[in-house]
């Protein structure tokens, strides 16, 4: 029986090997030549040739490191407002919150921002419970009205920046079996999902109301 | 090893970069260049986009450069924001509904002309080869054989970059040279033509 890949890569790299695999590996004909394999394989990947960036990149670069910066300057107010509509928005939520907890099922469907489930002990929570409230949330979001065709710049950077995190932790979360994901580890990452599809809806919501404002 | 490690930029340089002065900014550009843009093209073979992110990198580079303190190599620090950046586009929803055509990556990968400079005329057909293969891998077993191999990133920084376990990366390292040793072996993976993976 012979060693195995991730055996060879161990002993290539110096790490901590079991002795008995190492006794075989040096024994082996066939284990060390394949180790030599690894090891010329790794010394011809550092010799690939260099590439040299297209020649007129430094242009685009300088191009890039102004025009932005004039760009930022007359941002800086529009962010700023965002901030403070978002603060405000935010805040409507909350009293909503208030509301429902008076009277849930009247207010649900008028305020979609608001249902997410009160945060439970987040060291026990079944991580079914959070897949549910996650499928909850995407229910809430598919029913409000698509984003509009013209919208803000921060709002939309705001919604981009969540929407993407969303879809790494789906990437993580599709992946977990073959990454062998502790239950822990599973739930912080649906708990971190519930809490983005919240803040997510609550984006969505403020932009579909901005009339409001 | 890691040729982004080995780059010596002087400390007066850094400083009058720090103060935003264009010239310290190109000659930066100028020693940092070519390793910057190898780690790209490696992790990320398709060259537009490589060109995007390589750019982004150096705008941020530059603008950020006064968060370099000096402690650890100044290569160091600028393979990280590279890294971070390939890292990043990797994460991206684009790149995301791109992987889902090819999710294990064992679709047959389209043929792809060369581009000038990188055919066997130009480099040894070994490493022709090698590249040609290193290119067709899966975008996340790409990045930890050339993170590990290359950069020489422990499997738990890759890990750690990754958001995913030390067993993680050592299990797409061990995957990478399989692979690797297959199409490097098997003539009837037709390594004479170009084959790059379908998703970066």
């Amino acid at each position: 029986m012979h060693a195995r890949l991730d055996h060879l890569l161990s002993r290539r790299d110096g790490e901590p090997l079991d002795a008995v695999i190492s006794a075989h590996i040096e024994q082996c004909p066939s284990c060390s030549a394949r180790l030599q394999d690894l090891v010329r394989c790794r010394a011809q990947l550092r010799s690939l040739p260099q590439k040299d960036a297209p020649e007129s990149s430094w242009e685009r670069i300088q191009a890039r490191l102004t025009a932005p910066e004039e760009r930022r300057s007359r941002g800086g107010l529009v962010a700023g407002l965002a901030l403070v509509v978002l603060a405000t928005v935010l805040v409507v939520a909350v009293r909503d919150d208030r509301d429902r907890v008076a009277d849930t099922e009247s207010t649900r469907s008028v305020s979609p921002a608001v249902a997410t489930p009160q945060t439970p002990d987040p060291e026990t929570e079944p991580v079914m419970e959070l897949v549910a409230q996650s499928q909850e949330l995407e229910h809430l979001l598919q029913a409000l009205p698509e984003r509009p065709h013209i919208e803000r710049v921060s709002t939309a950077a705001t919604i981009d920046a969540i929407e993407q995190r969303i879809q790494w932790l789906d990437w993580q979360l599709s992946y977990a079996p073959d990454a062998g994901l502790s239950e822990e580890q599973a739930r912080q990452l649906w708990r971190e999902r519930v809490e983005l599809m919240d803040s997510l809806v609550k984006v969505r919501y403020a932009q579909a109301h901005r009339t409001w404002f | 090893m890691s040729q982004l490690l080995a780059i010596e930029v002087p400390p007066e340089v850094i400083e009058a970069a720090r103060a935003g002065e264009s010239v310290a900014h190109e000659t930066i550009y100028r020693c940092c260049q070519r390793p910057v843009y190898t780690l790209i093209r490696r992790l990320i073979p398709r060259a537009a986009i490589a060109d995007e992110l390589f750019q982004e990198t150096f705008v941020e580079i530059l603008r950020s450069i006064r968060t370099y303190t000096g402690e650890g190599s100044f290569g160091g620090w600028v393979r990280a924001i590279a890294v971070n950046k390939c890292l990043a586009y990797l994460r991206s929803p684009w790149h995301r509904s791109l992987l889902r055509l090819d999710p294990d990556g064992s679709e047959p990968a389209p043929v792809m002309l060369l581009e000038p400079g990188s055919g066997p005329e130009a480099q040894t057909q070994a490493s022709a080869d090698l590249e040609r293969a290193l290119a067709s891998l899966p975008p996340l077993t790409r990045t930890v054989v050339w993170l590990h191999d290359v950069e020489g990133y422990t499997h738990t920084e890759i890990g750690r970059l990754l958001g995913r376990t030390t067993s993680f990366s050592k299990s797409q390292l061990s995957r990478a040279h399989e692979r690797l040793r297959e199409l490097l072996d098997d003539p009837s993976e037709s390594l004479s033509c170009t084959h790059v993976s379908t998703i970066c």
